[in-house]
């Protein structure tokens, strides 16, 4: 092909009525050309490729982004139904000779009463039983 | 009555008196609560029965809490006529912290029966930690939760 049909071709890539087929073929004869007569064309259709290179790799940034996103919101969401699930719920309860009771002040009452006679002021032995044993 | 004892009960040779294998659980009072009601207490879990026996049930719970104090990090016990009277044993920790076993029996007035109390609690406190805070400690309420 002659340079007339290069500089043919430039002017209708430059009117924008260049096929795909034929952006394509300028594009490689710009790449094999030192012709300063298709610097100009050779300047923009560099710019024009360079922008779809980078429109092509934020795109794919933004997927890589998106997936990672997605991974950490899946990977929270998998943590705190963990922590949810996995906890015990709270239970407060007596059975008093069988018999079911839920009343959590009730049930508290009993836990306050139990550890106070076990680690309170009255915790230990009878003294006074101790005493009769020793000397009767 | 569904069975309350947790799986850190397991190892404990008193489970059978938390469980009704000693005496029936109609005879007992069973009271669990866990969570964070007791989290004032620095506690997880408490796990009590209360429950009059005869001579034989109370030989035998004195028994087990006894074979609990071999094993036990630290012990304070009073014995009379070889029957257990008061305990409170720090057992091994396990993977929710410490675990502490309380045992108390008191005749009956009339001296026909005697009136036993078994507690297992289970967390970050220890049985220093509950001398101190229990006689001063205000009452745990539902105002508290």
């Amino acid at each position: 092909m002659t340079q007339d049909y290069w500089k043919e071709l430039t002017d209708k890539y430059f009117e924008g009525e260049t096929s795909p087929e034929e952006e394509r073929a300028l594009r490689g004869f710009l790449a094999r050309t030192d012709d300063p007569a298709f610097d100009e064309a050779r300047a923009v259709l560099g710019y024009f490729s360079a922008q779809r290179k980078r429109r092509a790799a934020r795109a794919g940034a933004r997927r890589l982004s998106g997936l990672l996103a997605a991974a950490a919101a899946l990977a929270i969401a998998a943590v705190l139904g963990h922590a949810l699930f996995s906890r015990e719920p709270d239970t407060c309860v007596m059975y008093a000779y069988g018999e079911e009771t839920t009343d959590t002040q009730y049930v508290l009452d009993d836990v306050n009463n139990t550890l106070t006679m076990l680690f309170g002021d009255s915790q230990g032995p009878d003294v006074a039983a101790q005493l009769n044993e020793l000397f009767n | 009555m569904l069975p309350l004892a947790a799986r850190s009960q397991d190892g404990l040779r008193s489970r059978p008196v938390f469980d009704g294998g000693v005496v029936p659980k109609d005879r007992i009072v069973e009271t669990l609560v866990k969570g964070g009601y007791l989290k004032d207490y620095g506690i997880t879990m408490f796990h009590s029965v209360r429950m009059d026996v005869d001579e034989a049930e109370l030989q035998r719970i004195s028994d087990l809490v006894q074979e609990d104090a071999r094993n036990a990090v630290s012990k304070e016990m009073e014995i009379s006529h070889g029957l257990l009277s008061f305990a409170l044993l720090a057992l091994t920790p396990g993977p929710d912290g410490n675990r502490l076993l309380g045992f108390q029996s008191k005749p009956s007035d009339d001296g026909t029966s005697t009136s036993v109390i078994l507690v297992y609690l289970e967390g970050e406190t220890s049985l220093t930690d509950l001398k101190k805070s229990i006689p001063t400690n205000f009452k745990l309420s539902t105002k508290h939760l």
